[in-house]
């Protein structure tokens, strides 16, 4: 169910900053649609590898797979997101695992909020 | 300038991609360290790396030390990508071999002048390594004749003699110089006389096999080292070689003369010989009969 009454993702700057993204690659448009499309591509996979580690309680593989996603968010900007997924690294890299849950709770919804701008972005 | 690119995360490895091609450099790119250690050690491999440090297969920083020990000419530059929050561990990069890093997301200006010294590295090193063998192929060379020199003589003749000894073969040596060549520069000029000894090399270069090593050892003396050849064998040559010399005629547009040559052949295991320099003496004795018995003729050291 879509909420009419919500603000568009696309206008928030802290699920994604348009302006941001564009000056890492000399504001080029239509490359940055390009790079959208690949991450709305590989961010499902990708989610799910963090997901397996976190069920698992597996560090080492949340740290891995959590580093190669903040790689790929951190070429749209220092979004939630990739403040996030720092936090999730950082937790697999110390191995303290306690409270790693909630923290994914916190990255799913993240990511739906910036998946949704991306393809909004898109059009 | 060919560039690699490690990257296993997609959308960095499109945006280095594009980057890269912007800047004119010729880009490879591969998504995992395995692939880029095969390309590495591919024939005509790139001599700029960019490398992301965790990769699946091989991790960057595995790689730079793999490439340390490869130790290739010319010299390959590695730049290092790393996380913001891994920059303690550049030392960690660098001590196995990274000449440079770049944190990711990394920041266009700074990519480009980070590449762009490496890539000065880079062609410094190829410019040394031409001039190098420049250099080292002058100092090899006699320059009048382009036939070996004495100096080069002297750097492989003991290294033949043992490879001889060693293979169970045999090595001979034709020694030979130009008769009465003080005369032809006495009346015609040295132009002319080193005229006649280019006219001479080249015919040597004719008259002998891929295999044979020939030098100008000084002044109107010549040498050939036959390697795997016995005293038959340089018997026929020299004596291919003298009739060939006697035949030519040297002209410089003004003057026209013919010379001859005279030889003295040994071989190690026909006169067996203590050393290289010795096989040498034996056969300057040869030459040294064939002059006294009339010159223009083969003597084979006995």
């Amino acid at each position: 169910m879509v909420d009419d009454s919500e603000k568009p993702e696309i206008d928030d700057k802290s699920v994604f900053d348009k302006e941001e993204a564009l000056s890492i690659i000399q504001d080029d448009e239509e490359f940055l649609k390009e790079l959208a499309e690949m991450f709305l591509e590989d961010c499902h996979s990708q989610l799910s590898k963090i997901e397996e580690a976190v069920v698992a309680g597996n560090s080492n593989g949340l740290r891995e797979s959590a580093h190669k996603l903040k790689g790929s968010v951190g070429n749209f900007g220092k979004n939630a997101v990739f403040k996030t997924i720092f936090e999730l690294e950082n937790m697999g890299k110390e191995d303290k695992m306690g409270d790693v849950e909630n923290t994914f709770n916190v990255l799913v919804k993240e990511m739906e909020r910036l998946v949704k701008a991306l393809k909004e972005y898109i059009g | 300038m060919k560039v690699l690119i490690a990257e296993d995360e997609n959308i960095s490895r499109r945006r280095l991609e594009k980057f890269l091609a912007d800047l004119d450099y010729e880009v490879v790119s591969c998504k995992d360290g395995s692939e880029a250690w095969e390309i590495i050690q591919s024939e005509d491999a790139p001599h700029l790396l960019v490398l992301d440090w965790i990769m699946p297969g091989i991790h960057g920083t595995e790689i730079c030390r793999r490439v340390r020990d490869l130790n290739k000419e010319p010299y390959t530059y590695i730049l290092l990508l790393t996380s913001k929050d891994q920059s303690e561990d550049v030392v960690v990069g660098m001590e196995a071999g990274a000449d440079d890093y770049i944190t990711k997301p990394f920041n266009k200006h700074e990519l480009k002048v980070r590449l762009r010294a490496g890539k000065r590295i880079a062609q410094l090193n190829e410019e040394l390594l031409r001039m190098r063998n420049i250099l080292k192929k002058q100092a090899t060379s006699d320059e009048l004749t382009g036939l070996h020199n004495r100096r080069y003589l002297t750097e492989i003749l003991e290294r033949e003699f043992c490879l001889t000894s060693r293979n169970n073969t045999d090595l001979a040596c034709i020694l030979f110089d130009i008769d009465f060549f003080k005369k032809i520069n006495d009346t015609l000029g040295h132009p002319f006389g080193d005229m006649v000894l280019q006219g001479i090399s080249s015919c040597l270069k004719r008259e002998t096999r891929k295999t044979d090593i020939l030098f100008r050892h000084g002044g109107e003396e010549f040498i050939i080292l036959l390697p795997t050849t016995g005293i038959d064998g340089a018997r026929v040559t020299a004596e291919k070689i003298r009739a060939a010399c006697e035949a030519l005629t040297h002209n410089d547009g003004t003057n026209t003369a013919a010379v001859t040559v005279s030889l003295g052949v040994a071989s190690i295991n026909s006169n067996h010989p203590s050393s290289g320099n010795e096989l040498i003496e034996f056969a300057d004795k040869a030459l040294y009969q064939a002059k006294a018995e009339g010159r223009n003729r083969v003597i084979v050291y006995s």
